[in-house]
């Protein structure tokens, strides 16, 4: 769950299905922020970290990493490790972990992802 | 016209296949890095605009769970919370204020609380009646969203 410099809070719930939604909460009004593509069963959409422009990063069906921006969900990938990312910044820095899946050999990084 | 339907299929597949393009993301400028302890199990939890990582890391073969600061310059940083088993940062404002918790030594059953840290100076955060504090994040005001439990468990979010 995080705060950007507007008070919008990001982050992520249980629903009763025991899956994963993400929501943003805004002037005390809720919007669901769940990537199309979260739909395995126990998955869902999980949301880190939200910048200024209202940029989101977070991970759906646990092992897939996307950010958020403009209303549009794209995958962050790279070429060789699975990836988890955590935080952004107002500049579209990401951090996060790499090779993630394999904690004893994985690296930590930084990014710039639009 | 038999001739155009294979093209036309060929063109369809090309346009699913910008489409599916359109939904990765562009990343550049990849900097790869590992704690003091390489081979760990650690996470970069945030960046703030200057670009400094907040995040924890382990010392593996030990039971060293510390906090770090990484700056852009590379420079690296670890923080213990006095009397933690493991400490976590979680977010750090463009101010340098870093907010994040620790797990205490408290047996039979650990908890944690929530942790702001500005220059040298540390403060635990505990949310009254909640038995673990999680401070999550912070903007450029100081407001900080964080997680708390009472020990029904009943997770709650609040906003300070």
């Amino acid at each position: 769950m995080s705060i950007n410099d507007k008070g919008v809070i990001a982050g992520w719930h249980y629903d009763s299905g025991f899956s994963f939604r993400g929501f943003t909460l805004a002037n005390g009004v809720y919007t669901m922020i769940n990537n199309p593509k979260g739909t395995a069963s126990g998955g869902g959409t999980q949301v880190f970290d939200i910048n200024n422009s209202g940029a989101m990063v977070g991970r759906y069906n646990f092992d897939f990493a996307f950010i958020y921006i403009n209303g549009i969900f794209k995958d962050v990938k790279d070429p060789i490790y699975a990836i988890r990312v955590e935080g952004i910044n107002d500049y579209g820095y990401v951090s996060g972990e790499a090779n993630a899946f394999y904690p004893n050999s994985s690296k930590l990084f930084t990014a710039h992802c639009q | 016209m038999h001739s155009r339907i294979p093209l036309f299929v060929v063109s369809l597949f090309l346009f699913a296949s910008v489409l599916c393009d359109a939904q990765t993301a562009t990343c550049t400028n990849w900097t790869f890095f590992n704690t003091r302890w390489p081979n760990s199990n650690h996470a970069a939890r945030g960046i703030n605009r200057w670009g400094t990582v907040v995040g924890n890391t382990h010392n593996a073969g030990t039971s060293l769970y510390p906090a770090f600061v990484r700056y852009p310059t590379g420079i690296l940083n670890t923080y213990f919370a006095p009397n933690a088993s493991a400490t976590f940062f979680a977010r750090r404002n463009s101010q340098g204020v870093t907010v994040g918790w620790y797990t205490d030594n408290a047996s039979p059953i650990a908890h944690n609380h929530g942790l702001v840290v500005s220059g040298s100076s540390m403060v635990t955060v505990d949310y009254p009646g909640a038995s673990d504090t999680f401070l999550q994040g912070i903007n450029r005001w100081a407001l900080s969203s964080a997680l708390t439990m009472t020990l029904a468990p009943s997770w709650k979010r609040h906003l300070y």
